[in-house]
This record gives structure tokens, C-alpha cells and sequence, in this order.
């Protein structure tokens, strides 16, 4: 297995985290600046915004994460080969 | 892969993605917070570019670092542990479906205990710019620290912790197995 092939299973997956989780991250973001709960805030933005309130901002992580998650994968999975001792 | 090498690993990788992962956040929270304001995630990244310059786009790059670190390090160590102790509890040559997901769900969740409070202190940073003229040493860093604990008290520190442990299980149960998944097929390719 080569350092290659790390990128390419890191950014893969990447791409999945990001998509599968973005309403739950807004959510987060909203509760930090806010006193507000989980439930109230998805439903308020849903009824402020629609859908796309939801997955506003995506378009960077979406572009970035797979980079990042690859980088992440790339170097454990180099520092595993020549540190560890598996 | 001993502690200290996942810990190395994370360090490393923490240290360089944060030059990446710090600027997306800035545009991201910004975008998650601001309503209608901006019609796009580029016409955000000008506006912030336009109005503060990049130095505004890297507000709250000490918290980002000291965010990535113990978390990447933390995700890995634990994906590794929960990994060898599930196989030598079933004791099969590899890990199944479910059980990779469940590794990596875990993993994903425990690295944000130690890395929760620092995010928060992120955002807040990122999404109020008089932080940073409070101090010139820390970013507001401290400031932020102090502000969060007089308001909630530590609870304050954990506020939308929820939504963020249901996202980091589905998360990472997802992008583990993709990972797993990939891996042995370009072993299998080779």
C-alpha cells in the first residue's frame, strides 16, 4: 500500500463525512453563538430559509475536507509504516 | 503504532491542515450564522478578504491548532485501539462492517471531548473581530476563555455539543468504513 493510495482512500472518504453531517454542523455552529436547542434551531432555519439554510457554507469544506482528511490519513498512515511496529 | 507516534502524526498533520482548515472555518461560520447576507461562499470570501484582508482570514488560527491537534492525534488513537481490541475480541483476521463503523462512530465522538471547548472558543473568535484588539498576545484567546465561563460556566464551554457527537458518530462511522472499504479494494487491485 502506498503513500498514493492513502490520499485517494482518505479524500474519498472525506467527501462522505462532510456531506452526511453539514445540517448537524450548522446546528453546532447556530448553539454556539446562541441560546438555542438542537431541535428549535434545524426547524427555525428550515422555516427561515429553507433546506439550503441548512447546508449554507458547504462549498469550501466540501472542497477542502477531502484534502485534509487525506493529509490526516497520509501522514498516520506514513508514521505507522516507519515508526511503528506493525 | 504507539501512543506517541499517533500523537506525532496528529501533531504534524494538526499543525499543516490548520493552514487550510482555519480560513474554510472563518468563511464557513460565517456563512452558517449570517442568515441570507451572502448569496455565495465566494462572495463571503471576498467580502472578508475585501474587509479585513488575509490576517482577518486567519483570526482564530490558534484556536484551529490547538483544535486539530489533540483531535486528529485523539481520533487515530482511539480508531486503533477500538480497532485491535474488536479483533482480538472476535478474533478474525479483519474487522467486520458494522464494527468498523462502530470503531470509527466511536473514535469520531471520544476526539471531541478533547477538542469541544477549543472549538467553540473558535467560532467566537472567528465570528467577533473586537477579540482580537482585547489582546494583542493571545488573539483574545483568553479574553474569549473568560467571557464564555462568566456567561454559562463550564457548561458553556460544551454548549452544542449534541448536534456535534451525533454528526462526529455519522461522520466518521461513514467515512471510516469508505476508508476500510477503498483501501482493501486498491489492496485487492494491486
Amino acid at each position: 500500500m502506498d503513500f498514493f493510495s492513502d490520499l485517494v482512500c482518505g479524500s474519498i472518504s472525506g467527501v462522505g463525512s462532510c456531506l452526511s453531517g453539514f445540517v448537524l454542523d450548522t446546528a453546532k455552529v447556530k448553539m454556539q453563538v446562541e441560546r438555542v436547542g438542537m431541535i428549535k434551531c434545524i426547524l427555525n432555519t428550515m422555516r427561515n430559509e429553507g433546506l439550503a439554510g441548512l447546508y449554507r457554507g458547504v462549498y469550501y469544506p466540501l472542497l477542502t475536507n477531502p484534502v485534509v482528511t487525506a493529509l490526516n490519513f497520509g501522514v498516520y498512515e506514513f508514521y505507522k509504516k516507519f515508526k511503528g511496529q506493525r | 503504532m504507539s501512543f506517541t507516534g499517533g500523537l506525532e502524526a496528529g501533531a504534524f498533520s494538526g499543525l499543516v491542515g490548520s493552514i487550510v482548515v482555519s480560513p474554510v472555518e472563518m468563511v464557513k461560520c460565517t456563512m452558517q450564522t449570517s442568515g441570507r447576507s451572502f448569496g455565495s461562499s465566494r462572495e463571503c470570501l471576498l467580502y472578508l478578504l475585501r474587509s479585513e484582508g488575509i490576517s482577518g482570514l486567519y483570526r482564530g488560527m490558534f484556536s484551529t491548532v490547538v483544535r486539530e491537534i489533540p483531535s486528529i492525534a485523539g481520533q487515530f488513537a482511539a480508531y486503533e485501539y477500538l480497532k485491535s481490541a474488536f479483533l482480538r475480541y472476535s478474533g478474525s483476521e479483519r474487522l467486520s462492517v458494522p464494527q468498523v463503523s462502530v470503531a470509527g462512530g466511536l473514535a469520531g465522538m471520544l476526539c471531541w471531548f478533547v477538542s469541544y471547548p477549543q472549538d467553540i472558543i473558535k467560532t467566537r473568535l472567528q465570528l467577533d473581530p473586537t477579540y482580537k484588539r482585547r489582546s494583542r498576545l493571545d488573539g483574545g484567546f483568553s479574553s474569549c476563555i473568560n467571557d464564555i465561563y462568566q456567561r454559562d460556566g463550564w457548561k458553556g464551554f460544551f454548549r452544542g455539543l449534541t448536534p456535534c457527537l451525533i454528526r462526529a458518530y455519522l461522520a466518521n462511522a461513514i467515512g471510516f468504513y469508505i476508508y476500510e472499504e477503498v483501501k482493501s479494494t486498491i489492496r485487492k487491485e494491486q
